[in-house]
């Protein structure tokens, strides 16, 4: 298995699409460092979650100046003034609560791991070398992992670092703090990685893959809460779903709430991994 | 006896209501330069998926280096193989993807690389991408793959396809080479039936997924040369009086109504004669001789017959 591992890690740092992984992620760093906040894509509702984290400064008082249209017109550079006017608050922290972003960078993963290895046949030469689809598997799954969590802390301390370097300590919180938080997140993002992993071993192709995973998180979180609409589900209860669950794990949760986060991340990680392991166990290969 | 390196027995398979393979019994020896022949669509290329584990088997056995099952896994690692299209990754050179590979085999010798590309002539590639290939670089990258880390048995779909006639042909050598100098046994699949026939030493001759004959070059040979054909429902007095009063020894009794003799001096009207005059009947005399082609299409009308 390390010498799977071991050569997907020489093959895809030959490539460029993993440098393209790593530019996304350090955009998506860039603009939430320059804007003083983070930008997340998705549902809004992770912003109200993190807002624990401004009520220790005056940003209520320095948002109140401004109309929601003039702030929705500004110019990055603008908004970044508005928001050196802010004493100061854990903007690292809010960043690590918007690490959903992560998730296009470990559709790269899976995809890079997985998916090429069928689109292009390259499996056929695996397989046929002595080596299981047990192991083939159990490989993969661990290098979208490995990757997954390469990428998490990558993000983690390069953020932390250029966060100190461009808005002060003033927008930082500690480092052993941002560490703590990265650590709690390690379940949900590998809960991501098994989503990424089962959906790549179900639909083989990367076009296929590309076309289910990229829309999947915004789908379902729609498809979600319109259920949640419907059957009128309390709003806590939507705090266990990935993304929220990121945010909410990155402002100080509950003892109560780790464990069932962490159960749920269990569950969906059994789930996805038992779904790719049936789909590709006695698949075809072409 | 010379040893089995790879046995199917009774190996089927079926997808829905279509057999690609219907029962296929075949034996390779250590040695042999094993060729599988058969029309596109076949069972060719099923046979050979099925034994490296591309594909499950829906019924029957077979049997690498003496292992069957699970046992039979572990001796994959001394096959080589190239199934159907050549596969690699296009953004790599030659020599990156077969490093590739060696990572993953564990493979720490790295000169076998240079050597499996200096075998396939592809030593003087340098960076460029596989995707850059031509068709037939392609596939001399997919024979190198296969011969790299000394295999016993090498595995190749169709190897010859998109090739032009002097890399066929020194693509003919390198089989024959590793073959005579490393030992290697090779199953090797073509439609080409020339090109097969220069190189292999056994055939599987397949259509529609069945097994129409299993048969040595020398027989093959046999049962294309010239030869007269005698057609009679007493095989055994029929042997007897060629042998005894016509001093042909040089013939073979196919079954128990036809004896093929192939002595170049033997004229038919004569072996009649004699025969008539001895009272042997005769149901028909007549003279062969089938191309490798003819011969084929005579295999494959009998078995839709």
């Amino acid at each position: 298995m390390i010498n799977i591992i071991r050569s997907d890690f020489y093959r895809i740092f030959r490539g460029i699409a993993v440098y393209i992984a790593i530019g996304i992620m350090l955009l998506a760093i860039g603009v939430s460092i320059y804007m003083i906040q983070p930008g997340y894509i998705g549902n809004a509702s992770v912003g109200d979650i993190n807002n624990e984290n401004f009520k220790t400064s005056n940003y209520d008082e320095v948002m109140s100046e401004y109309t929601l249209d003039e702030l929705r017109a500004m110019s990055l550079s603008d908004y970044r003034q508005v928001m050196l006017k802010v004493t100061g608050y854990e903007l690292d922290r809010d960043i690590l609560g918007t690490n959903i972003n992560l998730y296009y960078v470990f559709i790269f993963a899976a995809a890079l791991a997985v998916t090429v290895d069928f689109s292009g046949s390259s499996i056929k030469n695996t397989l046929t070398s002595a080596i299981s689809r047990r192991k083939y598997f159990l490989s993969k799954l661990i290098f979208v992992n490995l990757m997954c969590l390469i990428f998490l802390f990558a993000n983690t301390y390069i953020m932390y670092f250029a966060n100190i370097i461009f808005n002060t300590k003033q927008f930082s919180s500690d480092i052993s703090e941002i560490t703590k938080i990265t650590v709690m997140q390690i379940p949900p993002v590998l809960a991501l990685a098994a989503v990424l992993t089962g959906i790549a071993f179900i639909t083989r192709k990367t076009a296929v893959f590309n076309t289910v995973a990229i829309p999947l998180i915004m789908v379902f979180q729609l498809i979600l809460n319109i259920v949640a609409a419907a059957l009128s589900v309390q709003e806590e209860y939507l705090h266990y779903e990935l993304q929220l669950m990121l945010a909410k794990l990155a402002n100080n949760p509950t003892e109560s709430y780790m464990i069932n986060a962490y159960l749920i991340c269990g569950g969906i990680i059994v789930l996805f991994y038992t779904a790719g392991w049936l789909s590709f166990r006695k698949a075809e290969i072409k | 006896m010379r040893e089995v390196i790879l046995k199917t027995t009774q190996l089927s398979k079926r997808y829905g209501n279509f057999t690609a393979l219907d029962n296929a019994d075949m034996t390779v020896y250590r040695g042999d330069i094993y060729g599988l022949i058969g029309r596109n669509g076949a069972g060719k290329t099923t046979v050979m998926k099925i034994v490296t584990g591309l594909t499950e088997q829906s019924s029957g056995e077979y049997e690498i280096f003496g292992k069957t099952g699970k046992a039979a896994e572990n001796e994959k690692r001394k096959i080589g193989c190239l199934i159907e299209n050549p596969a690699f990754f296009g953004n790599l050179t030659a020599y990156q993807n077969l490093r590739y590979y060696c990572y993953q085999k564990g493979i720490t010798d790295l000169k076998q690389i240079e050597e499996a590309l200096k075998l396939v002539q592809l030593s003087d590639v340098g960076n460029k991408k596989f995707r850059k290939f031509s068709l037939g670089m392609k596939q001399r990258l997919g024979i190198a793959f296969a011969v790299m880390d000394n295999p016993d048995l090498i595995i190749l779909d169709e190897p010859i396809n998109g090739l032009d006639p002097i890399g066929i042909s020194e693509l003919r050598d390198t089989f024959r080479r590793l073959n005579a100098e490393r030992g290697i046994t090779i199953v090797i699949s073509s439609h080409i039936l020339s090109e097969l026939y220069a190189v292999a030493t056994r055939f599987l001759i397949i259509d529609n997924g069945k097994v129409l004959k299993e048969v040595t070059k020398q027989e093959l040979d046999l049962e294309c040369s010239r030869c007269i054909v005698l057609k009679t429902n007493d095989t055994k007095r029929a042997a007897t009086l060629i042998e005894n009063k016509l001093n042909i020894s040089d013939y073979k009794v196919i079954d128990s109504g036809e004896i093929r003799i192939y002595d170049e001096s033997a004229k038919p009207d004569e072996i009649g004669r004699t025969l008539i005059q001895n009272d042997v009947t005769v149901s028909g005399i007549f003279e062969s001789g089938v191309s490798l082609e003819d011969y084929f299409k005579q295999l494959v009308g009998e078995a839709q017959s």
